[in-house]
């Protein structure tokens, strides 16, 4: 059977299902129904859409401080004199930062590393911001830096790493605590959890 | 009969995982009675998930994994050996990544092959007890390419079959182990080793774990087994491990 010759507007259309098939977490269904979203969509929310996506690719950079995504460089956070400019966590992604301010309990600056070591993975310390991090150490007078990569292997190694190569400059390195989550369940939790929640107990 | 269970249960190694999708992740578990699996958990990025914390690399557990029509899924993990020291040591974790790296290379998915998952296993417990890791490194290098079906034989030349171990010069892979003096100038791609990294390469692909550990071996003569089990390793695959690159 011969296969009907796609018109123009229809190529437009597999056009944009193809680009927004690329996405990650998008498949061929969820982009056409994206697709024939769009067109019912009115022009002007198309076009503010649109200029959205261009202006972040225009106007979003590296902070050169702390190497968080922003608009301004150095980002607010790293210009903001109300914090604690002697206090550094180090986190893997930018999006780490987000859940860190929603607790508002944390004052100091933040670095990120924009992943962790995994050598499985192909992911070395040249690939992730630690060299940004240790002249940042070396040129500021730092107090404290929190390392607090996610609690898993990968971010295990990545904090030893740091440690170890940051050791001699500033006076004092944390990790964040780890245990048991809030509302977790003590049945359902790992050796280890429980082992890391016994270590790091505290007196009330 | 067609077999209608949904799920079904497997005792495994955490090989590997990746991100996948919003919360979940995918994991590359190695078992005694399936082989390599490539499996999906969901909600394991999430603080409270029950099942995050068993399905750490290099946890063994106990799994039931409900089946998918594209990927099955992991529905409950519990623990069941933890390696606690190689967590927290730098140096252990780095040889855990190439262990496992190794481990995945060797092993197609759905392959069974339990004496693999053995020495995954016992490869695991003498790291967790840092004793001797390059010499852990080589027993694991020289066993898995003999469980691959790579035997090598070391007590003779490949090519003319000359039995006196002092002529053996060089190893080639292709050719089937050691390579004798004269033969060595007719092949191609072949490492010049000397006899005594020969009869130690030899004794290393045939002797137990126990044996191993109960004699005395220079820490030189490990070195150079050690470059020559790489490049045993590196002929057989046809490309650099990743974790080697580090």
């Amino acid at each position: 059977m011969q296969i009907p010759e796609q018109n123009h507007s229809v190529k437009i259309i597999s056009k944009l299902i193809n680009e927004l098939s690329k996405l990650p977490g998008i498949g061929p269904k969820s982009a056409q129904r994206l697709a024939y979203h769009f067109i019912k969509l009115p022009k002007s929310e198309v076009l503010e859409l649109s200029s959205s996506l261009i202006e972040l690719k225009d106007k979003i950079i590296y902070c050169d401080i702390c190497q968080n995504l922003s608009d301004e460089n150095p980002c607010s956070i790293c210009t903001n004199n109300q914090r604690d400019h002697k206090l550094i966590c180090v986190i893997e992604e930018p999006l780490d930062i987000l859940a860190f301010e929603r607790t508002g309990s944390y004052n100091g600056l933040y670095h990120v590393l924009h992943g962790v070591l995994s050598p499985i993975n192909g992911i070395g310390p040249n690939n992730l911001k630690i060299n940004e991090l240790l002249n940042r150490i070396k040129v500021n007078n730092i107090d404290e830096i929190i390392l607090a990569t996610n609690p898993s292997i990968e971010g295990e190694s990545t904090a030893m790493y740091i440690q170890d190569i940051i050791g001699d400059l500033v006076p004092k390195i944390t990790r964040l605590a780890r245990g048991l989550p809030v509302g977790g369940d003590i049945e359902y939790a790992d050796q280890m959890t429980i082992m890391r929640a016994l270590q790091g107990r505290q007196e009330i | 009969m067609v077999n209608r269970e949904r799920s079904y249960k497997t005792e495994a190694i955490i090989l590997n995982s990746k991100s996948f999708g919003e919360s979940g992740h995918i994991y590359i578990v190695f078992t005694p009675n399936l082989g390599k699996l490539s499996i999906n958990a969901n909600g394991t990025k999430k603080p409270k998930s029950k099942l995050s914390g068993h399905l750490q690399i290099t946890n063994r557990c106990n799994l039931v994994i409900s089946k998918g029509r594209s990927i099955d899924t992991i529905s409950s993990a519990e623990t069941t050996e933890l390696f606690p020291n190689i967590r927290e040591n730098y140096d252990l974790i780095n040889n855990v990544f190439y262990i496992m790296e190794l481990f995945d290379v060797f092993n197609p998915i759905n392959e069974i092959n339990t004496d693999a998952y053995k020495l995954l296993l016992e490869s695991l417990r003498w790291l967790n007890d840092n004793q001797n890791i390059n010499l852990l490194i080589l027993y694991i290098r020289m066993k898995i390419l003999t469980m691959s079906g790579w035997d090598l034989n070391f007590s003779s030349c490949n090519l003319c079959f000359d039995e006196n171990k002092e002529n053996l010069t060089s190893i080639s892979s292709n050719h089937g182990g050691a390579i004798c003096t004269v033969c060595q100038s007719k092949i191609n791609n072949s490492l010049t080793a000397d006899a005594q990294s020969i009869k130690l390469l030899h004794f290393i692909s045939i002797a137990p774990r126990e044996k191993l550990l109960s004699i005395s071996l220079e820490i030189p003569s490990i070195k150079k087994c050690l470059a020559i089990s790489e490049f045993l390793i590196h002929d057989n695959l046809g490309f650099k491990l990743k974790t080697k690159l580090f």
